[in-house]
């Protein structure tokens, strides 16, 4: 502080006594937020704004005031953006500040706009431009827009080609490679051409190969059902050692929430922040809105959120994915950790402070924790219990076994938490493929990070609606088709870099899971000609050992995937569930159109991401009015 | 001295885990083999081997040559020993159970080692766990039961988890034992329905109150998929229809059923559940009273002295319904499970000291002279023959008549049609099963579709033999001829004949008839067409 304002004289009051006297906070307020403050380890004035007790124009006003600055309103006079360089554009993000304007008069002087006059802006500001370097106060909105109004084109190249350019052999922007093509061609004429010769035999070691390739993804699939069932591997952080954690000791954490025309949610999903068991103050909440999306743009301002919201306007460009939003939005992120949220996810309060306590347990090369994900609406028809049976089975028994037996994570759409500084080393997800938190979990595999799972559950809003389902769920399958061929365009090397288990694991667990669902319609095919035809019509397609493993795919394996159902819903204690999982039969039927529609999409429309709709949910319960921000009031 | 005990390895394939199986292996192996050299026969390890002869003999390894009635795995598991000297192959069914009782008990032995129980006293309770007159009649003579054994062991150490944990991996372990079981023994349905009331003995009551029935349905699924697997297998495979394995008479599936006429226990309580769930309890407190004493010790840990005493209660209970439908030729043949219990109750409760020590072997020394008591007391045949054996006694030939056909067909060997449902002990006798049309062969199912016979030789056993009296359900006890399936379609065979054929064999209650010469003219003639063509 004493090198920042050296030679400004600075008032003996103190920055809470200034609101006090300007009428900007009441006593009260102060002596709350002194205990905060000794309890958080932040300054007042980030307590008083994340309590949205003061509005943010006002405090910086009177932060002016206190540093004896003038307070500059970027919208009215913009920054002269000559003075911006590119290599610094992350530094003026971290430390909110950016170089404003030279004065004119006989001593040019540099002067930096900042919302938080700190050492190392001022360093920064002096390397660059001598020390004749002054300061004047600004917003910290001011200073977000300002870099994105003015540096959208570098930060949208970065969003969409940083990973192609850098890492070109894990970015789907190329969605199948020329060996790729031949090895398929090549597949393809071989199989035609033996099918004309020896037609009953090509079809029986069809048979024999699609049988055998559901048999390995069952078998897969009971292992982690067996590996993740161990309590040992369930449980990583109690209750108790969250209570021990200090708050002063966390660190700033970002959440980033992309959103697309979601305006009815985002008074439910201020409400789940705000219940975050986490210093408000040490929050960086980003809403990743589309720059199109005027709607949601406009009910994000209108609700008046606290100063740990901020708006990250995503310029309009192509691919218009998710996750080149939030690689764009990564360009704003102060976190040491960065997680995404949807916009309807209603994490467990102490989600962030279970991540942190899991990371500081792991392996250093530990790069991303995934927490669970279930539905709160479980319960309103049918297809949120299959969905709700499913995501218990996936995130509480695969997920942990993956852990457990090393094999690459598909990590679910939201709330993995990342070590910031690795996710920006990594180039963070690849903009082009549809289910990008699924390749990132590979990636990270494959250059040697690991994936852990906590042990702490958000709860999202499952699809009630079965043409949102499959637009969802044809999205995800896409996704893991381009996940599959790009991390397989170098086999030899995928099975050195994450050895036998992974590799088999990943096999299994991605191509197993698209496979099965493209072949199940002809397998229920054939099942139907079974009971109408009898079993002789199909003997020439079913010698013995054929038999053997289509029989008992048919039924242990069918029924041993509606086992594992139930042991999922048995776990959740969703004892209700239960018996829903006997008709996963119909939900794998439309996962088999969900995957009919991925493929065609990946043929014809690789990168275009299907929007789900959220907030549609019946059992969204609307927040009382004590949820809404003070300042709102 | 403690400092080195705990230093030992511990682990199944440790050193003394390995000194300790070869020990129970060889005792185990003595002990079967004694009253087979006596002249012992397992009615049950018979009907086996002949399923792996069929298998063996088949031109291509099918699974439904295993003819699917029974618990395959046991079978499977005899499969190489048909490659075997015919001095091994004969006794394979009672090495194989030895082999697996000498791995429980050295597994058993690795669970204690790692409680810190001495070396000396691990041997000593080895040793007395293995001298059962149960254990014994349950893992050597012929039953199979030295796997079953390791699964019922399975079962109580799952259910115990249940108990310790509650967690989602206990009830997986448990309904997955239960699902396996169906393929080890056919006993599993008994063990699984009378485990069921005692479901919330051992579950959490919070489960219990919240659920009941997905609860039940959580540890019920496998064994359910493991039957529906089953069924849906012999619907594509058998023609006789997909329960067949539960109705066919003289099945494993369906016990002693067929032997009720001989059976006492069957005779006294078949039928009725509460006589026999009592007289059970009463066995199984004569037979283990060690089981007593471990209650005794648990009795500061409520919920393991809950399980424990579940243990001959579970077991009572399954020999009940065992007994109502006819099932359980005795009671022994059900409580030599005890055993297992036993072994993972003193794994779990703590371990004991030296005086308490000697109270425990001296428990099991009552028990093993309680069990004896109880296997004399109404002995089946096999139960006889078995304990005459045991005392040195030489025993006749069993059943001669079959074994003298079988003889005859290894001298006279040529495609042969059998059936070897009837003629079993006869394809053993044989050595093996080479050259027979057997009933689970197309070329068997077409001649039986004929009026005309083909084959070379044809076996067909005299309808009237009475091979043994069968019960419907029920007091009334009928006596009814159980003819085999080629006398089903050629009624008269037996007595008259067929044209074609002469008569070559005729002793005890089989004949043989093997084709003439004018015959195969004769069949050629019926098929101009192909005559021609060749």
């Amino acid at each position: 502080m004493s090198a920042t304002t050296a030679g400004n004289s600075v008032p003996k009051l103190m920055v809470g006594e200034l609101l006090i006297s300007r009428g900007l906070l009441t006593q009260a307020q102060l002596d709350e937020a002194l205990v905060l403050q000794k309890k958080w380890g932040t300054r007042i004035g980030d307590i008083v704004l994340a309590k949205g007790w003061i509005k943010p124009l006002d405090f910086y006003s009177a932060l002016a005031f206190y540093y004896q600055k003038p307070f500059v309103d970027m919208l009215k006079e913009p920054p002269d953006v000559i003075l911006h360089e590119k290599d610094d554009l992350a530094a003026y993000n971290m430390h909110q500040f950016m170089p404003w304007r030279i004065t004119d008069d006989d001593n040019p002087k540099v002067i930096i706009a900042t919302s938080n006059p700190n050492e190392q802006a001022m360093d920064l500001a002096r390397q660059r431009f001598g020390d004749n370097v002054d300061f004047v106060i600004t917003s910290k909105f001011d200073i977000l827009w300002q870099l994105q109004h003015h540096h959208d084109e570098y930060f949208t190249h970065n969003a969409i080609r940083k990973l192609a350019e850098q890492m070109p052999e894990h970015s789907a922007s190329v969605v199948i490679t020329k060996p790729q093509l031949i090895f398929v061609a090549t597949v393809i004429t071989l199989v035609l051409i033996v099918a004309t010769v020896w037609p009953m035999a090509t079809f029986v070691g069809m048979n024999l190969a699609i049988a055998g390739l559901l048999l390995m993804t069952t078998l897969a699939r009971l292992t982690l059902t067996w590996v993740g069932s161990d309590r040992h591997i369930d449980i990583k952080v109690t209750d108790h050692e969250v209570k021990l954690l200090k708050d002063e000791d966390l660190p700033v954490y970002t959440v980033l929430m992309p959103m697309y025309k979601e305006e009815a949610i985002l008074p439910f999903l201020a409400k789940a922040m705000r219940e975050l068991d986490y210093p408000l103050s040490k929050l960086d909440i980003k809403l990743v809105l589309e720059q199109d999306d005027e709607g949601t743009v406009n009910a994000a301002k209108a609700l008046g959120l606290e100063a740990f919201f901020e708006i990250i306007r995503v310029p309009t460009s192509f691919p218009k994915t998710k996750p080149k939003a939030c690689n764009y939005a990564l360009n704003f992120a102060r976190g040491k950790f960065i997680t995404i949220y949807d916009g309807e996810d209603r994490p467990e309060p102490d989600q962030l402070k279970k991540v942190i306590i899991a990371f500081s347990g792991m392996a250093e090369n530990v790069a991303c924790v995934q927490a669970r994900l279930n539905y709160f609406n479980s319960t309103e028809n049918w297809l949120t219990r299959m969905f709700t049976l499913e995501y218990s089975l996936w995130f509480d028994f695969f997920l942990p076994g993956l852990e457990a037996l090393k094999i690459p994570i598909p990590l679910g759409g939201t709330s993995n938490h990342f070590k910031a500084e690795l996710l920006l080393q990594f180039d963070g997800w690849d903009p082009y493929n549809v289910a990008e938190d699924a390749d990132l979990g590979v990636r990270f595999t494959q250059c040697g990070y690991r994936v852990g799972i906590v042990n702490s559950t958000t709860y999202e809003e499952a699809c009630n609606h079965v043409p949102t389902w499959i637009r969802q769920r044809s999205r995800w399958i896409k996704g893991y088709m381009q996940a599959y061929l790009v991390h397989m365009r170098a086999p030899i090397e995928l099975y050195r870099s994450i050895g036998s288990v992974g590799f088999w694991g990943f096999q299994f667990f991605f191509l197993g899971a698209f496979f099965s669902y493209l072949v199940a319609p002809f397998l229920y095919g054939t099942f139907v000609i079974w009971i109408l035809g009898g079993a002789e019509l199909l003997d020439p397609l079913f010698p013995p050992l054929v038999l053997l493993i289509s029989l008992f795919n048919l039924t242990l394996g069918n029924g041993s995937l509606v086992y594992m159902l139930m042991v999922g819903a048995f776990k959740r204690q969703n004892y209700m569930l239960i018996p829903y999982a006997l008709t996963v039969p119909y939900y794998w039927l439309l996962m088999s159109i969900a995957a009919y529609k991925a493929l065609s999409q990946l043929i014809f429309n690789p990168f275009y991401w299907e929007k789900t709709t959220h907030g549609i949910s019946t059992h969204l319960e609307t927040p009382a009015a004590g949820d809404q921000p003070a300042a709102a009031h | 001295m403690r400092k080195s005990s705990q230093e030992e390895a511990i682990g199944l394939f440790s050193t003394q885990s390995i000194i300790i199986f070869m020990l129970s292996f060889g005792l185990l192996l003595v002990c079967a083999l004694w009253p087979v050299y006596n002249g012992y026969v397992s009615d049950a390890a018979l009907l086996r081997m002949e399923r792996v002869m069929s298998v063996l003999a088949s031109p291509v390894l099918r699974i439904e040559d295993f003819r699917l009635l029974y618990p395959h795995f046991s079978v499977v598991l005899l499969l190489p020993f048909g490659y075997m000297p015919e001095i091994i192959k004969s006794v394979a069914p009672y090495i194989v159970s030895s082999f697996f009782g000498a791995v429980l008990l050295a597994l058993w032995n690795v669970h204690l080692q790692a409680k810190h129980y001495p070396l000396f006293d691990r041997m000593v309770l080895v040793l007395l766990v293995a001298v059962h007159p149960f254990f014994l009649w349950g893992v050597t003579s012929g039953m199979q039961g030295g796997l079953s054994l390791m699964m019922f062991y399975g079962v109580y150490l799952g259910s115990v988890r249940v108990i310790k944990e509650a967690d989602a991996r206990a009830f997986i372990m448990l309904a997955a034992a239960f699902g396996a079981y169906f393929f080890v023994d056919e006993r599993a349905f008994f063990i699984y329905f009378a485990f069921l009331p005692l479901l919330p003995l051992i579950a959490p009551p919070s489960m219990l109150r919240s659920s009941p029935a997905s609860l039940y349905l959580i540890v019920s699924m496998p064994l359910l998929l493991s039957v529906l697997a089953w069924v849906v297998y012999l619907t594509f495979v058998l023609s006789e229809g997909a329960i067949h394995f539960m109705n066919a008479p003289g099945e494993p599936f369906r016990g002693a059923w067929h032997l009720m006429a001989e059976v006492d226990w069957l005779r006294d309580y078949g039928g009725t559940f509460f006589q026999p769930l009592i007289v059970s309890l009463i066995v199984a407190v004569i037979a283990y009273p060690v089981v007593g004493w471990l209650i005794w010790r648990s009795r500061r840990h409520a919920k393991l002295a809950r399980d424990i005493e579940a243990l001959p209660l579970h077991l009572s209970v399954a020999v009940a319904m065992a007994t109502t439908t006819y099932f359980l030729a005795h009671p022994a043949d059900m409580l030599y499970l005890m055993a297992g219990g036993v072994m993972a109750a003193i794994v779990l409760i703590p371990r004991e000291d030296k005086l308490h020590r000697r109270e425990l072997f001296l428990a099991f020394l009552l028990s093993a002279v309680g069990g004896l008591f109880c296997l004399f007391w109404k002995p089946t045949v096999d139960m006889q023959r078995w304990t005459q054996a045991w005392q040195g006694e030489k025993l006749g030939e069993y059943f001669p008549g079959d074994v003298e056909l079988g003889k005859w067909l290894d001298a006279n060997r040529a495609p042969t049609l059998i059936d070897e449902h009837a003629a079993y002990r006869a394809i053993v006798a044989r050595g093996d099963a080479y050259e027979l049309v057997l009933s689970s062969t197309k070329e068997f199912k077409r001649a039986l579709q004929s009026d005309l016979l083909t084959v070379e030789q044809v076996v067909v056993r005299d309808p009237l033999y009475n091979h043994r009296d069968r019960t419907g359900y029920g007091n009334e006890v009928f006596s009814e001829r159980l003819p085999d399936s080629i006398t089903w379609h050629f009624s008269d065979l037996y007595r008259d004949g067929m044209r074609g054929y002469r008569l070559v064999y005729d002793d005890a209650h089989w004949r043989v008839y093997r084709r003439t010469d004018d015959a195969k003219v004769d069949s050629l003639d019926m098929f101009p067409e192909a005559s021609l063509a060749k």
